[in-house]
């Protein structure tokens, strides 16, 4: 009798936690559906927010600037002159060149930058905005 | 007639370990995922100096202040009645190449608000003047 008891406890707990596990699926699948995982920077960048905007290219160089002049390529931190040498190692100057710089960047040392890459004779580039509603 | 029926088996795989895990997957996904919306703003990489513009359509270089606003000839405009001062002097303003002149110490999010305007307002040709290079 007490073994019967037990049992259905047993029986109704197992009930119980069915909706908490169907929930937790579905979370589940919708954060691997609609969410994107990207490498995280190694620092602090917030970019600025336009309206007036086109698509990224994924085939891009990416390159991070943070306001506080710390610069990175690819994910890997570089000093400004260490970056300088990496970009004139890459041979493809047809690559579009992406910035991630931050908003509260002076715009004077992204114009620098840019000055730079065209000395380096690449092409295009763009700067990564997040989209304003 | 008595019918003897079979006592509910035990699942052969406890819950528990399975919930653990999806929980954990949970919150691997939940903390690596990210929803932001980026896009990009194409910024021209060419040298944009007043030399290399056609003598016909010599390009309208705009200063770039700290507060927003945008210089022209040494005064200083709203954009919007810049935009509006240009049209009265200048027909095909919509065509005409907008160099963006950024003072020192303007933020990017400055700059860019101030590029967007321009677009906005219908003018294509907008792009920043980059510093021409200095010989060594």
């Amino acid at each position: 009798m007490k073994r019967r008891l037990i049992d259905m406890d047993e029986a109704e707990e197992v009930e119980n936690t069915l909706p908490l596990i169907n929930i937790v699926f579905l979370l589940l699948i919708f954060f691997m559906i609609a969410g994107v995982i990207e490498k995280s920077d190694l620092f602090d960048v917030n970019p600025p927010k336009s309206q007036v905007l086109t698509e990224k290219n994924d085939t891009a160089v990416k390159i991070s600037m943070s306001k506080d002049d710390r610069f990175a390529l690819e994910g890997v931190e570089y000093s400004m002159k260490e970056l300088v040498a990496q970009l004139n190692g890459i041979a493809d100057k047809n690559r579009p060149v992406e910035i991630k710089a931050d908003a509260a960047l002076d715009t004077h040392k992204l114009l620098l930058f840019l000055r730079e890459l065209k000395k380096q004779k690449f092409k295009q580039a763009t700067l990564l905005v997040s989209s304003k509603q | 007639m008595r019918f003897f029926t079979e006592p509910p088996s035990k699942p052969l795989i406890s819950l528990t370990p399975l919930i653990d895990i999806v929980f954990i997957l949970l919150i691997f996904f939940m903390l690596a995922s990210s929803f932001m919306d980026w896009r990009v703003i194409e910024i021209a990489v060419s040298t944009a100096s007043v030399k290399s513009q056609s003598k016909d359509q010599p390009p309208l270089i705009v200063k770039v202040f700290q507060d927003g606003q945008v210089g022209i000839s040494g005064k200083k405009y709203s954009i919007m009645s810049l935009i509006e001062q240009t049209r009265k002097n200048e027909t095909d303003i919509e065509n005409k190449t907008i160099l963006l002149k950024p003072e020192e110490d303007v933020s990017l999010q400055v700059s860019i608000d101030v590029l967007q305007k321009f677009t906005l307002s219908g003018m294509t040709e907008v792009s920043f003047f980059i510093p021409l290079m200095k010989d060594k």
